[in-house]
């Protein structure tokens, strides 16, 4: 009894070592980074960070020290904090955008690819309809035309940017949807008698979902550079509120004298889009080899 | 070989499934039309088991499909039971499809590599106990609204119809008058301005106006703007969940247009979004639910859940946006909290439903696992590709029998195992057929794989029958050409046989994108002769019940 209960315990250790080997150790630290990023940008407010308006007098451009971690800016303002708040920005636009597109998108990637006919040639104008449009300048005028006193430019940039995204979401899940449709577990579904949203939802979607997050956490990423490119044109949320790519921006002038103004933003940034590219490769390689197996 | 004509299919008796003429075409990426069934008949008689036996690419998987409608023929009838199966619409051939399972040649693929096996056993019943139990809750519903609505339809019909059309006019002249105010909408709305102030006469300006003031009042002129004119059609259309869907797409419309000019004009006011949020809500989840309620009456409760959800959320975001500061961090938490309880519920009672399916499906799936040797300790919680693949189509079995069909098709069901598995599969399926009663039909591209469990074996190429006849007829005695090379093409178990020297069939098979002239098998048939190619073969009665479909077939003078 004893000896057959250590067999089993022996044999789950295995099994779970072997999926911790499989992500590997830079899997999980950039896992932790995010998730210490995205903690501190939910409670900024709590949390024992300086504000991110505040200037300080007598700190301009300073270097880090001990008060002020990662420094100050031109203005003498909080870095670390400006930094966190700025991933407040960042992160709400690249996971709302991602979601909302994630949603549009793949909906229309799973009926695309599931109905085929008329209705995935009808889908698929409609995606490419979305991707003839050249994105900067779709945005630009949205802006210039909705919103020049810059109130709403949260709500157009989460839109502009979900728009944009639907199209290689939809792609994606249509591509797969299509593959695993051809798979003969659903059309036993529909032989049971299933009806179709309930193929789609319950037998194609778990199938498709692994690709598809990690594909979404690659465009999250995505996002959040545009959204820096954006900042740099000044399009971006406006000034007083911190962006990772307004803060680069206003760094410029400085970095000669004071390079830690920008490097610190650009920095988080880096290692914000690296994190996400990394951990979405590693779960598509994951999923990929999984799926070979079958 | 390949003939047409009917004379095999047995009149004089009732079959349980009766294939006629039927024919199955489809477009090839080249866009041209491919023939891949041209006239294929048969009837399978209740209890009876049907070997379809052809080489790959001879149409019998697609006949397979054509069956069971996935997709439908391109032209013929097939009858279940004496009904046509070609003639239901997607719901109906739904509703039958419980009766008419399949088995397929990929075992591993034709499981969900996501679910475990208790869940693919089971999922049949899920679906069909998830309607019932949705229908009877939601039906008794609808019987109760759908009367009060009738009444007062009956009562107010003609005060209703007149007021119907005013209630919907001004309240579309409110919603412009009330998003016109807004800046940014100013430009665009003015063209409407103006023909809304000139329809929406003294009577109307006033109504509208004591809308726009009191919110509250323009629910309540929203709620009446949805039941009267929901009285006068439910009325008009007799049928309820019609007139439901018809007010559902009214008001959905109007839920949209809504939001969008609420979340465009005003994302300030507390107050006027509080009111406009429960405002949207209740019109949503009507408009929605409604919506669903007639297209599917059994998902309307859950789907109505989930609308209501995301409206809750939607309009939170929205709120919550408009807020600043400190407001806005304790709206958030407070919201996230209410929400976090909400979902929380919402999961909980979706797990114990799920789970109180689980239980009661159990014994059935035990059952069935059992009943074709699965040893069901410790197999239930486990996934498709931890089984081997004759397990696996042991469990594929047991899926199809779970709904206690009449007719089981068998698309190759052993031709992707070992050997040593495909006789217990074959016995299985013998064995199940006796058990459940049912009637087979069996296709393989291998004569030897049939022989023993048909009680009538049809040979086929490129699409058409070429002889039909019980086995023992034949095997010992076939008279088509293409049969009798598939005979000599068994491996022997005769040591002394050189299987070297086993007939091939020679050439490659003929593109289904344009079959030969007369017979379909003349460009490979060693008989051929001059009347083949311009002349398509009859059937013909050979034996009693042996069926050829070949101008020279190995009985006929000319081979003697
Ligand atoms: S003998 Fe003629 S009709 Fe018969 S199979 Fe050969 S080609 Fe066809």
């Amino acid at each position: 009894m004893i000896k057959l209960k250590l067999r089993k315990r022996t044999r789950e250790v295995d099994e779970t070592s072997r999926t911790n080997n499989s992500l590997g150790l830079m899997f999980w630290a950039a896992v932790s980074f995010l998730a210490v990023l995205t903690f501190c940008a939910i409670f900024a407010d709590i949390l024992p960070f300086k504000n991110p308006t505040q200037t300080f007098k007598g700190f301009n451009k300073n270097g880090p020290s001990g008060s002020f971690l990662l420094g100050n800016d031109g203005v003498g303002r909080d870095i670390l904090s400006r930094v966190v708040y700025g991933a407040q920005t960042s992160l709400v636009i690249a996971v709302v955008g991602t979601s909302i597109a994630l949603i549009i998108g793949g909906s229309i990637g799973l009926a695309a690819g599931y109905y085929r006919g008329k209705v995935d040639r009808l889908l698929t104008i409609m995606l490419n309809t979305t991707l003839i449009i050249p994105p900067l300048i779709l945005f630009i005028s949205l802006i210039l035309f909705l919103d020049p006193a810059a109130e709403r430019r949260m709500f157009i940039l989460i839109f502009t940017f979900a728009l944009l995204s639907i199209a290689p979401i939809g792609r994606v899940v249509r591509a797969n949807t299509m593959a695993w449709s051809e798979r003969e577990f659903v059309l036993a579904a529909q032989t049971i008698g299933a009806r179709n949203g309930r193929v789609m939802f319950r037998e194609i979607l778990p199938n498709v979902a692994p690709s598809l997050i990690s594909y979404s956490l690659i465009v999250m990423a995505t996002l959040i550079i545009v959204e820096g490119a954006v900042a740099f044109l000044g399009l971006s949320v406006p000034s007083p509120t911190p962006t990772w790519g307004d803060m680069i921006n206003k760094g410029r002038p400085h970095l000669d004298v004071a390079p830690h103004i920008t490097l610190m933003p650009a920095l988080s940034m880096f290692l914000t889009v690296l994190s996400l590219n990394f951990i979405g490769d590693k779960l598509q390689e994951k999923f990929e080899s999984k799926a070979a197996i079958l | 070989m390949a003939g047409s004509g009917n004379l095999h299919l047995r009149e004089q008796e009732k079959p349980l499934l009766r294939v006629e003429d039927l024919v199955v075409n489809f477009l090839s990426a080249g866009g041209e039309t491919v023939q891949a069934v041209s006239g294929f008949s048969i009837d399978v008689l209740e209890g009876e088991t049907l070997g379809l036996v052809g080489e790959s690419g001879c149409g019998k998987s697609t006949t397979a499909r054509a069956i069971i409608q996935s997709p439908k023929p391109t032209a013929g009838s097939i009858q279940l039971d004496g009904v046509e199966l070609t003639e239901l619409d997607d719901e109906e051939m739904r509703r039958t499809r419980p009766i008419l399972q399949m088995i397929f040649q990929d075992p591993i693929s034709s499981l969900n590599p996501r679910r475990t096996i208790r869940d693919v056993v089971a999922e049949p019943l899920y679906v069909w106990w998830e309607e019932e139990t949705g229908r009877l809750a939601i039906a008794s519903w609808f019987e109760k609204t759908g009367n009060l609505f009738q009444k007062i339809s009956s009562k107010f019909s003609r005060p209703a119809r007149i007021l119907a059309p005013l209630a919907w006019l001004s309240l579309i002249f409110w919603l412009v008058s009330e998003a016109s105010d807004e800046r940014s909408l100013e430009t665009w709305l003015s063209w409407l301005k103006t023909p809304a102030q000139f329809i929406g006469f003294p009577v109307l300006f006033i109504l509208a106006a004591m809308a726009a003031a009191l919110s509250v009042v323009g629910a309540v002129w929203l709620v009446l703007a949805v039941i009267l004119p929901f009285g006068v059609i439910s009325g008009k259309f007799g049928s309820v969940t019609n007139t439901v869907g018809l007010t559902g797409l009214f008001t959905s419309l109007f839920a949209v247009v809504f939001l969008f000019f609420r979340t465009w004009s005003s994302l300030g006011g507390v107050a006027h979004w509080l009111s406009s949020g429960i405002l949207l809500l209740a019109v949503g989840f009507l408009a929605v639910w409604s919506l669903l309620a007639c297209r599917e009456p059994s998902r309307a409760g859950s789907s109505a859940l989930a609308v209501l959800v995301f409206m809750l959320f939607a309009i939170q975001v929205f709120y919550i946006v408009g807020l600043d500061g400190n407001t806005k961090l304790a709206v958030f938490s407070l919201s996230a909290a209410v929400d976090g309880i909400l979902y929380w519920l919402i999961a909980r009672r979706y797990k114990l439903a799920r789970a109180q399916m689980r239980q009661r499906a159990e014994p059935e799936v035990k059952r069935v696992l059992e009943a074709v040797g699965m040893e069901v300790e410790g197999s239930l919680e486990r996934k498709p590709h931890e089984f081997s693949g004759g397990q696996a189509q042991r469990i594929s079995i047991a899926r199809a029998l779970i709904l206690n069909p009449k007719v089981v098709i068998c698309d190759e069901p052993v031709s992707a195992l070992d050997v040593s598995v495909q006789a217990q599969i074959l016995n299985l399926l013998e064995d199940m057929k006796a058990a459940y009663g049912l009637t087979l039909v069996f296709i393989a591209h291998d004569l030897a794989v049939v022989k023993n469990i048909s009680d009538r074996v049809a040979v086929m190429y490129l699409g058409k029958i070429c002889e039909v006849g019980p086995p023992e007829l034949l095997y010992s005695a076939p008279q088509h050409p293409y049969t009798r090379l598939l005979i000599d093409a068994i491996p022997r178990p005769d040591p002394e046989f050189d299987q070297r020297n086993a007939v091939r069939i020679e050439g490659e098979l003929p593109s289904p994108l344009a079959p030969p002239s007369g017979c379909r098998f003349r460009t490979r048939c060693p008989n051929v002769q001059a009347k083949c190619s311009t002349e398509e073969p009859q059937m013909k009665e050979v034996a009693s019940g042996h069926y050829v479909a070949c101008h020279y077939p190995a009985d006929s003078e000319l081979n003697q």
